[in-house]
């Protein structure tokens, strides 16, 4: 069965267009739709049974290749706008997630990062922001030593780290960001460190 | 081939290709004990596991860690 939704940006399903019973989604339908996981975190060696590595739980059949094909026809999860793999104009197309990211990284503060992605118009797009938490580490792949860099992103932290918006609840002084060593932790919102942004896209910013 | 069993896996790992990751070399000095990360390649799975308590007599060279890293495997065999 095709399922066809007009789904407004951000790219959240509205209660009508979950729950109206004339041209809504049926129960089963719903069902399905809240089923639907999480990403792969890339893990794929396995440390013990029962672990990540031994399950490799998450939507996709690896952590950069679709289940099934994107509207460009092929199974790529990360493509530039075209499909393909060039990435001259560094954004990158998540079809998993729906985000869009801008890959080239800037520096600073917390509240610059966030006032620079929310500000930014890169691609002509003005629907920028910087990542939370879940966004950022939805691109974070446990398979590389450096969880950001790898194709396409090529994000090397080594050293420094990349920001999200979420503030840590237990210091709200501080916001959580994926470091080179591969963890989530809170940092003091003062300190400079790197930032990507992202936003989430329509198929018609691509003409499709 | 070989057949490898260990505690933290329920399955036994068949004929794996070795990988050892010399950047995960750890030296006990005072004991003169080596650790290394190892990863085991099967054509479906991929399996880490960590030798560790591998004993050297005053020095030792990367060819020396491949060694180890093949007697310590044994103690898995099936």
């Amino acid at each position: 069965m095709s399922i066809r939704i007009s789904i407004p940006s951000p790219n959240q399903l509205s209660c009508p267009q979950l729950n109206q019973s004339v041209g809504g989604l049926t129960f089963s339908q719903r069902q399905t739709l809240q089923a639907v996981g999480p990403t792969k975190s890339g893990q794929i060696t396995s440390y013990r049974t029962g672990d990540d590595g031994d399950f490799e739980y998450g939507r996709g059949v690896s952590f950069t290749g679709l289940t099934c094909n994107n509207p460009f026809n092929n199974t790529n999860r990360f493509t530039d706008q075209s499909g393909g793999q060039t990435y001259s104009d560094n954004i990158i197309v998540d079809w998993l997630t729906g985000l869009m990211w801008y890959r080239i990284t800037s520096s600073g503060g917390w509240s610059i990062a966030i006032d620079t992605s929310i500000g930014a118009t890169t691609g002509g797009y003005t629907d920028w922001f910087l990542p939370n938490l879940p966004q950022l580490a939805g691109i974070c792949n446990y398979s590389v030593s450096i969880m950001t860099n790898y194709a396409p992103f090529n994000i090397d932290i080594t050293g420094t780290a990349l920001w999200s918006s979420t503030s840590q609840p237990s210091a709200t002084g501080n916001a959580i960001l994926a470091q080179a060593n591969n963890a989530l932790v809170g940092v003091g919102k003062g300190n400079s460190r790197l930032y990507i942004y992202c936003r989430y896209f329509a198929l018609s910013d691509m003409g499709l | 081939m070989v057949t490898y069993k260990f505690p933290q896996f329920n399955i036994e790992i068949q004929n794996p290709i070795t990988s050892i990751n010399m950047n995960t070399i750890g030296d006990k000095a005072v004991d003169k004990l080596l650790s290394v990360d190892i990863i085991l390649t099967t054509e479906s799975s991929s399996f880490g596991v960590k030798s560790e308590d591998m004993s050297y007599v005053d020095t030792w060279e990367d060819s020396d860690v491949v060694n180890m890293v093949n007697d310590w495997l044994k103690q898995f065999e099936v």
